[in-house]
């Protein structure tokens, strides 16, 4: 289970990090649920938000291509 | 009264579950650490049957209502855990037809799942921290982890062998 889990992440790190950004959340949710024990839903909410926040300002934030994502 | 809370926690888990990465995170946190609804080691049992079983790995949900509270409880954990995407989903293809999602929407999937990825290192790092043991763990989830990325081998085989191959290393007494 532990191989097949870290085989999605790496999957999943393919498709969703592409943007420098996006691995600095992805580094810093990591951090934030083992150091500090953040609750995960917190974490997904404000990394959520912070995504808006960055889209919003001018949508090459998180993700460099947009479209066909959705 | 504990029907009611895998409903509504699995509810909460399914509105925050982007991906699919994040739900596995939310659920370990939800049944392991805050419920008590099952140890770390059966969480790894409730992920595997997610993995072999066909469609989303969320169907972990089932098993870990079922652990908490019986057939009443893996009811009441798989309909919060699938409800509300299935209620929003069809709310959404309902009012938006064919037309695009916001792009705030965009932002806001892009965000979470970046965290998802995150998450899905936390869950890892705990499940493996509780349950990988000697170098003979770690040679098996090395091996699983290059079968499920090269994609040729299903991950119900996967974890058969895995597990072969650990009731082999306990026989052996590595």
């Amino acid at each position: 289970v532990v191989g097949l889990l870290l085989a999605s992440i790496i999957r999943f790190a393919r498709t969703s990090l592409d943007a420098p950004l996006a691995w600095t959340l992805a580094v810093v949710a990591f951090a934030a649920g083992t150091l500090l024990t953040v609750h995960a839903a917190l974490i997904v909410v404000v990394a959520g938000a912070l995504g808006v926040f960055l889209h919003c300002l001018g949508g090459r934030g998180v993700q460099r291509e947009q479209g066909g994502r959705q | 009264m504990i029907v009611w809370n895998l409903f509504s926690r699995f509810a909460l888990v399914s509105l925050l579950a982007f991906g699919g990465g994040a739900g596995i995170s939310l659920i370990e946190r939800t049944a392991v650490t805050e419920a008590g609804w099952i140890h770390e080691e059966d969480l790894g049992t409730a992920i595997a049957l997610g993995q072999v079983t066909p469609g989303p790995v969320m169907v972990a949900a089932t098993f870990v209502g079922y652990r908490a509270a019986g057939v009443l409880g893996a009811l009441a954990a798989t309909l919060g855990v699938f409800l509300a995407p299935w209620v929003m989903s069809t709310a959404v293809a309902w009012r938006l037809g064919g037309n695009r999602l916001p792009r705030w929407f965009a932002g806001f999937r892009q965000g979470a799942a970046a965290a998802a990825v995150g998450l899905l290192g936390v869950t890892c790092l705990s499940l493996g921290w509780q349950t990988v043991k000697g170098w003979p763990g770690a040679l098996v989830v090395v091996t699983a982890s290059i079968l499920a990325i090269s994609g040729k081998v299903r991950p119900f085989w996967i974890l058969i062998g895995g597990a072969a191959v650990g009731a082999m290393f306990e026989c052996w007494n590595f």
